[in-house]
């Protein structure tokens, strides 16, 4: 697997585990007692959100194996894009061009982050 | 008498309208309890202070390590795991009454946060892009806010 590959499969992977955490958000109820709301908690959308998110950073590590970090950090950023976009997409939130242009301005900032090179040659 | 009556209602917010006037003032009592209620958004606070303790902690375990103070540097290296574990609990509790797409770009604000605190705390070299990639992020974070202002003046 190439590093973009990886990287790329990162950002799903991330976007995917918030769609999938939110989704699991309404399930959990501390209301009746500690105990459980941490049961609640195991439930499916979040557990799997949550090793999607846990993962994640697994691609990213090995992608730092093949890639400068500057590179790295800049794709990181597409998840911002991923999430303001999937959340109108998917999960019918309502958003403005503001949403979609700050999400792409954090991309622009995490890009910028480590030096000027997203493409190294 | 009343006048200081009314003063305190003012600095300690409208509940007391509310209480004190259960006929009458109730819709404008609501109304100014809703005007004054926290933002819901307020409590993103938590995640990102847990990602700012978790980096410092792995942070410390880096230097901890270089020291070989390896009982000092196990302690803190499983208070990155701690605050980690801990945001991602907190975070999918406290997601449920907010929009996805403004608060996960809300915890982008960890970089520029942790990138003063490695300025400041670690006395790290920061570089040119880091601050205008900080800049950027944050105005990026200011964007979304102003267009959730905008829905809400919609509404």
């Amino acid at each position: 697997m190439s590093g973009y590959t990886a990287l790329l499969l990162m950002v799903v992977l991330t976007t995917a585990g918030q769609f999938l955490i939110k989704l699991g958000s309404p399930y959990i109820d501390f209301s009746r007692g500690f105990l459980r709301g941490l049961r609640s908690m195991a439930n499916a959308r979040t557990l799997a959100g949550g090793a999607a998110v846990i993962g994640a950073p697994l691609l990213y590590m090995y992608a730092l194996s093949l890639l400068p970090l500057s590179t790295a950090y800049g794709f990181s950023g597409l998840s911002y894009v991923g999430v303001v976009a999937g959340s109108r997409l998917l999960l019918g939130e309502r958003i403005t061009p503001y949403h979609i242009s700050g999400s792409l301005v954090i991309l622009i900032g995490l890009a910028l982050w480590n030096g000027p090179s997203i493409f190294p040659s | 008498m009343s006048r200081g009556c009314d003063d305190s209602m003012d600095d300690s917010g409208a509940m007391h309208t509310i209480g004190r006037n259960p006929r009458g003032r109730s819709i404008t009592g609501e109304k100014a309890l809703h005007g004054r209620r926290a933002s819901p958004y307020l409590l993103l606070l938590i995640p990102l202070v847990l990602i700012v303790a978790g980096q410092s902690c792995a942070k410390l375990a880096g230097i901890l390590v270089s020291e070989s103070r390896a009982y000092l540097a196990l302690i803190s290296a499983a208070g990155t795991y701690l605050f980690f574990g801990l945001r991602g609990a907190i975070w999918a509790v406290i997601i449920k009454k907010m929009k996805l797409s403004v608060a996960y770009p809300v915890l982008s604000l960890s970089f520029p946060l942790v990138l003063l605190l490695s300025w400041l705390v670690f006395g790290e070299h920061v570089s040119p892009y880091n601050a205008a990639g900080a800049f950027i992020v944050v105005f990026g974070v200011v964007l979304i806010s102003r267009g959730e202002m905008r829905l809400r003046e919609k509404e």
